[in-house]
């Protein structure tokens, strides 16, 4: 889980633990590069901005790796644009941060079957 | 002074004609000087010029036009370069290193030769002490007992250019001092207020969910709503600061963004049209994106306020080393010289902004002929 915001860490860490292991939590997105290496999680909860590397780069680095990861983001951006750019970068759920309680824990299901996920509460997609 | 009617003539002549601009009491004053040279009255004249010369408060030189070989200077002349007269009567000015370039000599003299005498010539040149001084100068081909010469009247604009480089560097500095404070303030409200609503935004629904009474959860739900618009500003403010897209998506999203806002807040139909070559805008440097969105913004805001057009195009094109921007509408237009002498802030900040990123603005609008914006960007590889 790569969340720069403590706050909200601490959030997503407490509403994630109840249904999964959270295996790793990282500030930044080159912590985040480096945390998916080494502890190989099944899905990736990512902030798009970042700091050093943000989510989105990072996601574009992950997805030409050997390995790709399954990544949902969590972000406050409530924009199609963003949600486009999150699919090309190789993305699978599209979580707004307002609707994390109800929506964060399918997108996970869903990005752990390989399956896409939108908050329904983004606008002019 | 011998003769009286010859001094009274010359000070007819000299003075009521005196021009304001320094520029042109060089010319002035080298035409005036060639005039008094060429004098068939010979020992009056030479007196008097000698006495223009000596006292003059620009630099002025007399040397041979082959070589360059320094035959007379005047004091201002040795003053403002350090030099004693003995280190320079005799001998050449390329041989003491004065021109930086050696080049604007040979270009002088060629001028010379075709037209006979070079007018407003920027030259910079090296003092005694290694500084760099930099004249305007007027020069005039001159016979002095049968060998051709040169008179070289200047102005020394070395103060003048240092404090527009101080001006330059203080504007520079503003803008890189206004997009820090509006990037912090835009993260600020962000990255720290938005993110804090948003959870209480979670925390909200979380307690309605759990909460049994249908009327108090209905309220909560309400609540949870108004927050959620209250947030919607928050990020609105945030974009309108520092727009996010132009960090994480890149430039086209970013104005993309910027012209449908614009469109639907005003009754303006904004085209905006990107072109691209295989290098792409997303290697395109952050500074240099920052620019390229604050011109467009600034542009469309004019053609808002001023142009009363009901369409406007952005055209961005994108080649390896250059980046073309044109912003055109078919409104009212201005008179591009009563807008830049009034000091329209808009396009002193385009300029200065380009000037910046190495690139230019052209401005080209005529009264009810509409304007348009254009600006070129180098890019480096």
């Amino acid at each position: 889980m790569a969340e720069d915001h403590a706050v909200v860490r601490a959030s997503v860490v407490r509403l994630l633990s109840q249904y999964y292991d959270v295996v790793g939590t990282v500030n930044d997105g080159q912590a985040l590069l480096e945390a998916t290496e080494t502890l190989e999680p099944d899905v990736l909860v990512v902030d798009f901005s970042l700091p050093i590397v943000s989510g989105i780069e990072a996601a574009s680095i992950l997805k030409r790796t050997a390995r790709p990861s399954k990544i949902v983001f969590l972000t406050v951006h409530n924009d199609p644009d963003f949600v486009r750019a999150a699919h090309d970068a190789g993305a699978l759920g599209y979580v707004l941060k307002q609707q994390m309680n109800t929506d964060l824990p399918q997108a996970i299901e869903k990005a752990n079957a390989g399956e896409y996920f939108t908050s329904p509460s983004v606008r002019g997609l | 002074m011998s003769s009286p009617r010859t001094t009274n003539t010359l000070v007819k002549v000299d003075f009521s004609t005196m021009p304001k601009r320094a520029s042109a009491r060089a010319r002035w004053s080298a035409q005036s000087a060639r005039a008094i040279v060429q004098k068939p009255d010979w020992h009056d004249s030479e007196k008097l010029f000698l006495q223009v010369f000596n006292n003059s408060h620009q630099p002025m030189s007399i040397t041979t036009l082959a070589e360059g070989r320094y035959l007379e200077v005047n004091p201002t002349f040795l003053s403002l370069l350090g030099y004693t007269r003995e280190q320079i009567i005799g001998r050449t000015s390329l041989g003491l290193g004065i021109w930086k370039n050696r080049a604007q000599r040979t270009e002088m003299v060629t001028r010379l030769h075709g037209e006979g005498r070079v007018r407003d010539f920027e030259t910079a040149l090296r003092g005694a002490n290694n500084e760099t001084l930099i004249w305007v100068s007027s020069a005039d081909l001159i016979d002095i007992e049968g060998e051709p010469c040169i008179l070289i009247i200047s102005d020394d604009i070395t103060e003048q250019r240092r404090a527009e480089q101080r001006l330059q560097n203080v504007s520079a500095r503003l803008i890189r001092a206004q997009e820090e404070e509006r990037n912090r303030i835009a993260r600020e409200l962000h990255d720290s207020l938005n993110q804090k609503l948003a959870l209480l935004c979670v925390d909200l629904e979380e307690f309605s969910r759990t909460h049994q009474d249908l009327d108090v959860s209905q309220e909560l739900h309400a609540l949870c709503l108004r927050l959620q618009d209250a947030s919607d500003d928050v990020h609105g403010m945030s974009q309108q600061l520092h727009p996010p897209k132009l960090d994480y998506l890149g430039l086209i999203p970013a104005l993309g963004d910027l012209c449908r806002e614009l469109s639907n807040r005003r009754s303006l139909r904004i085209n905006l049209v990107s072109e691209q070559d295989e290098s792409g805008f997303d290697r395109l440097d952050k500074e240099l994106a920052l620019c390229v969105y604050r011109v467009v913004q600034e542009a469309l805001s004019n053609v808002i306020k001023h142009s009363g057009a009901l369409a406007a195009r952005v055209y961005v094109r994108k080649r390896k080393d250059m980046l073309y921007l044109l912003v055109s509408d078919g409104g009212k237009g201005f008179n591009v010289e009563v807008a830049r002498l009034k000091g329209r802030l808009g396009l002193i900040s385009m300029e200065e902004r380009l000037r910046l990123a190495n690139g230019r603005l052209i401005i080209r609008s005529r009264p009810h002929r509409g304007t348009q914006i254009e600006a070129r960007i180098p890019l480096q590889g």
